[in-house]
């Protein structure tokens, strides 16, 4: 059966769902990650209680020459703790080779990294796990679990981003046009779809238009060795009621699958 | 120090010839599978072969793009493909997803790897990862300043190519699947629907904006001329072009400029006056604004369009050389021109010179007063020998 892993939008929060029949959490990184509601320094990190539960910090950010040497700061603090690196940029993996510990790293490259091959690739640097895509269909998905000794995770709940931007992409706009900013943004499209779009400290992400919510698929998800569960754009109670109903594999009537059961086209002549 | 390689884009067979003999130093395309762009014509295996032996022998380089995120279903006949690739001599291929690496290695096939700006490598960490697994030169992403670029190449000795015109991403390359889930194309197997381009409406606040203006993602172009000097000064070995999809008359066009002014620099005759010339011609042909992005400054809303698309299709391409015979200039028409106009010839080979139409005789030798049908083949009488592939374009004041 997977395991459960979950993100959080405050210690708080965070501290509610380690009380919970979770098997772990994944913790995103002040400084070198991005799109999440909740960030920890390493202090932070070492002042919570994980209770016996697993841990992944998520260092997901892409990073440019100036995040280096804090990166390699922070590699060193945690290359001796028990806990996972999920990771987008081969800097984190170069920097923690030096360090012996690629057995760490879980490739987490959002749209990157999509097949067996692929997989392999990553593999075969010593890299355990991967962070699937979502853009692929479940027949992939399995693909991959049976082809490749990868350590698998796949977001089974919540948004996923779909475009991240360096730029100040909110911003620029309502300065352009002279409006005052506000605190939580969404786009609508001309077929009147609305999409969440965020602007932190290192660009702007846009999500789907609604939660991917894999719960009626648990069972035949049973193979991957993760499900991850993500707060990011969903409040406390609504996440943790459905941090609850994972836990029970509860079913659901109708659900946002992305491209779980859809292949996606590309030649469009 | 080797000279700065200027590398263009080829949509067809057409373009490339175009790209190669207006100065670029290597062109790059895409196959018929396993290269973004969908949409453009590309080039079958026996294109690819008749590209290379055509590159070659003007001294010059194909470079493929093999740079689709790959799908599990996607690898059916790579290593074939690859293979050949190798067999025809091409120079390169621009890879997004590593796994192509492993089987370029696995197959011991004889194909120098370039990471694709897909990738989004904007460290010296990360290429300097790169060069320890054999790639041989990494495509920047588009997000780097000047100094970062410096940096990178100090720290690592690798060849670095950097976009230095065209259009952008808005996003990070590689980190967006808009079109996969507005339009079920897969962006990161050359279906992109440009949706960054789109307009939308922006909720703040629960609240919809009630603004003329409508949110949207998309950046203005690029244009790196100003600063040509210093990115060959600061060590850059291949500077693209953006744009397979682009018409003959704007590769001709960019990819001459570009030449010239790379030149210039090289023999210490860059003046602001040239420069100023060049950028005009550039200004012409571009169809957005275009600015340096990110090399100079970070860009705000400044390097952003508000208002539509904002896009103006010219009619400076008047016509294409088809041959010189007698005196007499061979035309065949792309835009209307008349007894009277003064147009200017450009040419790979000579200097770019301008004339006055004096005449103007169609195929049964009929005085014409104007050109005014598309592919037309029209004549005059013209006192300097030009070429096959040389563009008539209006005179740029």
């Amino acid at each position: 059966m997977s395991k459960i892993l979950v993100s959080g939008n405050s210690l708080e929060h965070i501290n509610k769902l380690l009380h919970k029949d979770i098997d772990g959490v994944i913790l995103y990184i002040d400084k070198l990650s991005v799109n999440s509601n909740f960030y920890v320094d390493i202090d932070m990190l070492n002042s919570i209680n994980f209770m016996n539960k697993e841990v992944f910090l998520c260092v997901n950010k892409i990073m440019h020459n100036s995040d280096l040497e804090y990166l390699r700061y922070f590699i060193k603090c945690i290359k001796d703790k028990n806990v996972k690196i999920l990771f987008y940029d081969m800097a984190v993996y170069n920097i923690c080779s030096e360090y012996g510990i690629t057995d760490k790293l879980i490739i987490y490259q959002d749209h990157m990294n999509a097949s067996v091959l692929s997989n392999k690739f990553y593999y075969g640097l010593g890299i355990k796990g991967s962070f699937v895509t979502n853009d692929i269909t479940y027949d992939e998905l399995m693909e991959i679990k049976d082809k490749t000794n990868m350590c698998i995770l796949f977001l089974g709940y919540g948004y996923q981003p779909i475009f991240y931007s360096r730029r100040y992409l909110v911003s620029n706009y309502l300065k352009y046009i002279g409006c005052n900013k506000g605190d939580k943004y969404s786009v609508v499209s001309d077929m009147g779809v609305e999409y969440p779009i965020s602007e932190e400290q290192y660009g702007t992400t846009l999500y789907t238009k609604t939660e991917i919510n894999l719960i009626n698929y648990l069972s035949s998800l049973e193979k991957i060795d993760y499900i991850v569960m993500n707060s990011v754009n969903i409040d406390d109670d609504k996440f943790s009621m459905m941090v609850d109903k994972f836990i029970r594999r509860d079913k659901l009537d109708s659900t946002y699958l992305g491209f779980f059961k859809i292949k996606t086209i590309y030649k469009v002549k | 120090m080797n000279k700065v390689e200027l590398l263009s884009p080829a949509g067809n067979m057409e373009k490339l010839k175009i790209a190669l003999l207006y100065g670029a130093d290597a062109v790059y395309l895409g196959g018929i599978d396993y290269s973004l762009r969908a949409n453009a014509k590309n080039f079958t295996l026996d294109d690819i072969k008749e590209a290379c032996e055509f590159a070659h022998n003007l001294g010059k380089k194909i470079y493929v793009t093999v740079n689709i995120v790959f799908h599990n279903e996607d690898t059916v006949g790579l290593v074939e493909y690859l293979k050949n690739l190798a067999k025809y001599h091409v120079d390169g291929i621009i890879v997004s997803d590593p796994l192509v690496i492993n089987i370029v290695k696995e197959n011991k096939i004889e194909l120098p790897i370039h990471i694709s700006t897909q990738y989004s490598s904007v460290n010296y960490e990360t290429v300097n990862f790169w060069k320890k697994i054999g790639v041989e030169r990494v495509v920047l992403g588009r997000e780097v300043s000047r100094d970062e670029i410096k940096e990178i190449i100090d720290k690592t000795g690798m060849d670095v190519e950097i976009f230095i015109h065209g259009a952008m991403c808005s996003s990070y390359s590689g980190r967006c699947v808009l079109s996969n889930y507005l339009t079920n194309r897969d962006a990161n197997r050359g279906g992109c629907a440009q949706i960054c381009r789109w307009n939308f409406d922006l909720i703040k606040d629960n609240q919809k904006i009630d603004n003329k203006i409508k949110f949207t993602m998309c950046s203005k172009d690029l244009c790196m001329l100003k600063y040509i000097p210093d990115i060959i000064d600061i060590g850059v070995c291949s500077l693209k072009v953006e744009g397979r999809m682009r018409s003959v008359y704007y590769i001709a066009t960019v990819i001459n400029t570009y030449r010239r002014a790379i030149d210039d620099y090289y023999n210490g005759e860059l003046t602001l006056e040239k420069y100023n010339h060049y950028l005009k011609i550039l200004n012409r042909v571009a169809n957005r604004d275009n600015v340096a992005q990110f090399f100079d400054k970070f860009p705000t809303e400044d390097e952003q369009y508000f208002l539509g698309r904002e896009e103006v299709s010219n009619q400076d391409y008047l016509g294409m050389v088809e041959g010189y015979f007698d005196g007499y200039v061979e035309i065949r028409v792309k835009n209307y021109f008349k007894i009277g106009d003064v147009v200017e010839f450009i040419s790979p080979k000579r200097d770019t010179f301008e004339f006055k139409i004096t005449e103007i005789y169609d195929k049964d030798n009929n005085l014409l007063d104007c050109a005014r049908h598309p592919e037309e083949i029209v004549r005059f009488k013209l006192d300097k020998e030009v070429s096959i592939y040389d563009i008539m374009r209006i005179k740029v004041k």
